[in-house]
């Protein structure tokens, strides 16, 4: 059972590259309206 | 700076803007402010140096996307309301505004900022994301991780995954199929501009 939920939680590739693409550009347009949020933050960490 | 309604006062066609992008007055004077500080030769315009000038778009790995995406082709200068109406991408979605079938779909909503995502991996706008242009992001974004093998094989799986027409490229609904269980609107969204 404990594998299986696993294998359900896991991203697929596709979700992983285009989650790290849109942190890419949430943090680049926070950067456009000069605004340090979440992504400046969690770039820095 | 100056009082909102100083400020306010300066800008064309404020409430055509505020219709179009949901933005609240109080927003769009806070763009406004944040437009004229990029705005260093005072021209009304701003070009593609004046947001090389932003240092988190510069180390940015894709900044340059992002530069490009507030130019429309062959344009070489982005004005108030068309920076104003890129940014509404990011505006979170209004989740007590109804749904009005009349309207056209809001410029904030899943699929409009999905469209906006797709476009900027899509840069030769045939309405595909090619095996060549994944391998551009991927390479932009891994650069110092992994060998140009290593790239092409994660191209491929990516493809492959999503791919369901095997024409050996992402089309929008393929990417939007393969983003199906994330959250977007939480991906996209910038907070403060709520």
């Amino acid at each position: 059972l404990a594998v299986k939920k696993k294998k359900e939680s896991k991203p697929s590739i596709n979700e992983e590259i285009h989650t790290e693409f849109l942190d890419h550009l949430l943090t680049g347009v926070e950067g456009v309206c000069g605004h340090y949020g979440h992504y400046h933050w969690k770039e820095k960490l | 700076m100056g009082s909102t309604n100083s400020t306010l006062s300066k800008i064309p066609n404020v409430e055509e803007l505020v219709q179009e992008t949901g933005f609240t007055p109080a927003h769009i004077v806070r763009l406004y402010d944040r437009f004229e500080a990029l705005d260093k030769e005072k021209t009304g315009h701003l070009r593609p140096q004046d947001f090389g000038a932003i240092n988190r778009l510069a180390i940015n790995p894709i900044g340059d996307r992002i530069i490009g995406a507030f130019f429309s082709p062959g344009q070489e200068t982005v004005d108030f309301h068309s920076f104003v109406r890129i940014l509404a991408h990011f505006r979170p979605a209004d989740k007590k505004r109804p749904k009005d079938p009349s309207m056209p779909e809001p410029v904030n909503s899943r699929t409009s900022k999905l469209k906006f995502a797709f476009q900027l991996y899509d840069q030769d706008k045939d309405g595909k994301i090619s095996r060549a242009e994944l391998l551009q992001v991927l390479r932009s974004m891994l650069e110092m991780q992994v060998t140009e093998e290593q790239l092409e094989s994660i191209a491929d799986r990516t493809i492959q995954e999503a791919d369901l027409d095997t024409d050996d490229a992402i089309s929008f609904e393929e990417f939007r199929k393969s983003l199906e269980k994330v959250n977007i609107d939480h991906k996209m969204s910038i907070r403060f501009l709520r």
